[in-house]
């Protein structure tokens, strides 16, 4: 059977695009991994770890290839459940004593607040539970009993010995020696143990354990104490790091405004001088690397606190304050050195700039706000420009204004058939649990189409969510693009889940179309911040929203995605603000959803473009009058 | 019949659009166009009631346009313009119709707006118009004769689909008469097809409009 065939099946070129750009999203996070998340597509990659603590990774990857190992295992017994006199004792107790010693290093790897510990934990729980159940089986079986009285006889045999090493193990955790040692002495032999008791009913292990297990939770408790506050230790460190180059990049501005009133030009990135342009772009460089700092170091924050609450707000303000202090200044500066037949060239680019970093905060007007009065003294320079500026304005709201009556009007059309995003998770479906391991699967239900928090293995979410929103149509609020040449739009991070949409519309007929309205041709740009705005975001393709179909879900955790978070994903997080995890449950639970939508339409403030294949708005209201 | 219609078409019988008598007397135009007024719909064929209204529009226009020449130079601006849009299947004609040329005085072109509301006030009057365009024409009065390409936008009520011009496409305005006295133009639109929000087709197939100079800006 082919996919090709399947009507909601998107383009092999949308496919490519969508691939390439969650490659060009992915691989610019953290270069210490090498795995990606769980996708409806590969269901069984692990969660990516965020790398915070040394070690976390290559631990990650070995706890996950010992899951798949016994995963294995586990699904080849259960087919033979049936007849467990045909199992294998020393696979049992093979299975039994590694699954007993993964179960504690997720623990520790917990402890390196890495997300995919506590999914290991529930999914190496569920296998050691199946393990346990065939351990029984196969004892009550005429082989299992024969060799039951074996293990008995060796047990007893070996229990002074056992009791000795618990002798000398509780005398070297009152001394306090090496808790490295103390754990890995008493792992080995818990794995022993294990390989044996596991044929026992749990009843019976304290019968041959002794104090075994409180001693060990004893050193547990000394050991990870050690850990954490070293693991701790670390992500403040990092923390440290982060709000170190934020604070460097506030200094940057400082210097640059500087320069640039005391010479005219000021240092920028790779020591090359540019004019106040071009140091104004640099400023909103600064602000964008500098917000991705505090956002890791925000996330860092839950991190070392195991609370989703926002610490660093207080920096992305201080941040907020020295951007809009410096970019009124150059324009200040510019205002005193810019030759007056040149003014009108420097405000058309100061605007295009202004409008292109609004769209990218908090609120659509932060900047421009900022830098109207800067603004109007630097036009006040230039005789004639503001009764240009006036006269372009009128001459341009008309149009304006009709056509974004006529785009909304048309977005609503176009919308009708499609469920908002937010509609559509927080909807519940039926479950169905037919990819799952064979001894996990279970009858029908209905549950959310995404879940806050990481209830079941991962790579089961992953399945039933992504069987469920594949190819669904959506409607999805506020699109902007990744970078100027970027063939990917993200709409930003909100209530546990973003998206990454492939710019596959084709805008040129209606941006050539707003060119003539706005009277902007090769000697001419856009004069009011209205008129910049809708050319630059339209040449941008930031769309107000969209529609579209989910092509592929992609299952995150919130805590990785914001700590291994690229520089270049900023667009996920408006300036001027910090992502929002639930207050009310742990970082290390929270999911983080990424779909990835080809879009049908998208709704620009001024315009709408569809797909060639869209169908007609006609058919679709008269089938949504009935 | 529209007063703008029997204007444009009287003006046209009565000199080629290439030459408009821009300078003449008010008295003087108001005292030749009257009995033209009257006559013309004879001659064009209109029924004895269609006449009537046109005779007593033309008698209160011109009667404004006398008042207006007796007051000599006080600018007294009419009240209002009138377009004509001949939909299918019923035409539609839209009162208070202003012209404005707007210059940014910059070098690109000069923007001609047409609007049947006062863009400066936020309530709209339906059915609402908008005809958008550049000409490289300084004045409004001299767009007399000229062809300029517009954009146009519609919408028959407050809770109809927004119409408009697809992306490429625009209407022929021809710019006919420019009356001093009126301070006002007739121009004859050509046809287009616009595209209702809702993927409808409104067809435009010509008509005229009598559009009252409101304002210019150099």
């Amino acid at each position: 059977m082919s996919n090709s065939s399947h009507p909601l099946m998107p383009t092999r070129l949308s496919r490519l695009i969508i691939l390439a750009a969650s490659t060009a999203l992915l691989s610019l996070a953290s270069n210490t991994t090498a795995v990606g998340n769980p996708t409806g597509e590969d269901p069984s990659q692990p969660l990516r770890t965020h790398a915070t603590i040394d070690g976390a990774d290559a631990l990650a990857n070995e706890l996950h290839q010992t899951y798949l190992e016994e995963l294995a295992v586990v699904k080849r017994m259960f087919e033979k459940r049936n007849d467990p006199a045909g199992f294998s004792d020393r696979q049992i107790s093979k299975s039994a004593a590694r699954l007993w010693k993964a179960r504690r290093d997720a623990k520790h790897l917990e402890l390196m607040s890495e997300p995919i510990a506590a999914d290991l934990t529930r999914k190496f729980l569920l296998l050691a539970i199946q393990i346990d159940q065939f351990g029984l089986s196969y004892s009550r079986t005429p082989r299992g009993s024969q060799m039951m009285t074996k293990l008995i006889t060796k047990l007893q045999r070996d229990s002074p010995r056992f009791q000795k090493f618990l002798q000398q193990a509780a005398a070297s955790l009152e001394k306090g020696s090496d808790s490295e040692i103390f754990t890995k002495q008493m792992e080995a032999r818990g794995m022993q143990m294990r390989e044996s008791l596991v044929f026992f009913r749990p009843l019976e292990h304290k019968k041959y354990l002794f104090n075994f297990e409180s001693l060990l939770v004893a050193g547990d408790v000394r050991h990870n104490k050690l850990r954490r506050t070293r693991y701790l230790a670390q992500a403040n460190e990092k923390i440290k790091n982060e709000l170190a180059t934020a604070a460097a990049a506030t200094e940057q501005m400082k210097r640059i405004c500087q320069e640039l009133q005391e010479t005219g030009s000021a240092t920028l990135d790779g020591d090359v001088k540019g004019d106040g342009t071009q140091a104004f772009a640099q400023v909103c460089r600064l602000w964008a690397r500098a917000s991705a700092n505090l956002t890791r170091a925000n996330a860092l924050g839950w991190m070392v606190t195991n609370k989703t609450v926002n610490s660093k707000t207080g920096e992305i303000a201080n941040l907020k304050s020295a951007t809009l202090i410096a970019l009124p200044a150059i324009i200040n500066s510019l205002a005193e050195t810019t030759a007056t037949d040149q003014i009108p060239e420097v405000y058309t680019d100061l605007l295009s700039q202004i409008s292109q970093i609004d769209r990218r905060t908090t609120s659509r007007k932060l900047v421009s706000e900022a830098c109207t009065s800067a603004l109007n003294e630097l036009i006040k320079k230039s005789p004639g420009l503001a009764e240009s500026i006036d006269a372009y304005t009128r001459a341009t709201s008309e149009p304006l204004s009709w056509r974004n009556r006529f785009a909304s009007q048309q977005a609503g059309y176009l919308s009708t058939q499609q469920a908002s995003v937010e509609a559509l998770l927080n909807s519940k479906g039926p479950a169905n649990t037919g990819n799952r391991p064979n001894f996990a699967r279970r009858p029908g239900g209905e549950t959310l189409m995404v879940s806050k928090t990481f209830n079941e293995p991962a790579d089961w979410m992953i399945d039933e969510t992504a069987k469920r929103l594949a190819g669904k149509s959506i409607k999805h609020d506020h699109l902007l693009r990744l970078g100027p040449k970027s063939r990917t739009g993200i709409v930003p991070f909100m209530n546990g889940h973003y998206a990454n949409v492939a710019l596959a519309l084709s805008p040129e007929k209606e941006i050539a179309d707003l060119k003539v309205a706005l009277l902007i041709d090769e000697e001419h740009n856009a004069l009011s911040l209205a008129g910049m705005d809708a050319i630059s975001s339209a040449e941008m393709q930031d769309y107000l929203s969209i529609g579209g179909t989910i092509q592929q879900v992609h299952l995150e955790a919130l805590l990785t995605r914001f700590i291994a978070f690229p520089d270049a994903a900023i667009t996920l997080v408006p300036l001027a603000g910090l992502p929002q995890g639930n207050t009310n449950l742990a970082p290390l639970e929270q999911t983080c959803w990424r779909l990835d939508i080809i879009p049908q339409w998208a709704h620009h403030r001024y315009f709408n473009v569809r797909s060639t294949d869209s169908p007609s708005l006609e058919r679709k209201t008269a089938q949504a009058s009935h | 019949m529209p007063y703008a219609k029997i204007l444009s078409r009287g003006r046209r019988n009565l000199a080629p659009p290439t030459r408009p008598p821009r300078q003449q007397p008010n008295l003087v135009v108001a005292m030749v166009l009257l009995p033209l007024v009257i006559v013309l719909p004879l001659l064009l064929g209109c029924s004895k009631e269609e006449m009537n209204q046109a005779l007593e529009s033309a008698k209160s226009k011109t009667k404004a346009m006398t008042a207006s020449a007796v007051e000599a130079v006080e600018e007294k601006l009419p009240e209002s313009g009138e377009i004509t849009l001949n939909l299918k299947p019923d035409p539609v004609t839209i009162s208070n119709v202003d012209i404005e040329l707007i210059s940014m005085g910059d070098g690109r072109p000069n923007v001609v707006q047409i609007t049947t509301y006062d863009p400066k006030s936020p309530s709209r009057s339906y059915p609402a118009l908008c005809l958008h365009g550049i000409t490289n024409t300084s004045t409004t009065s001299s767009l007399a004769g000229e062809e300029v390409r517009c954009d146009v936008y519609y919408q028959k009520s407050e809770t109809s689909p927004v119409a408009m011009t697809k992306p490429g496409e625009a209407i022929t305005i021809e710019f006919q008469q420019y009356s001093p006295t009126d301070h006002a133009l007739t121009a004859t639109l050509g046809m287009i097809a616009l595209r209702g929000s809702d993927d409808s087709v409104i067809q435009i197939e010509g008509g005229d409009l009598l559009a009252v100079i409101r304002e210019e800006t150099k």
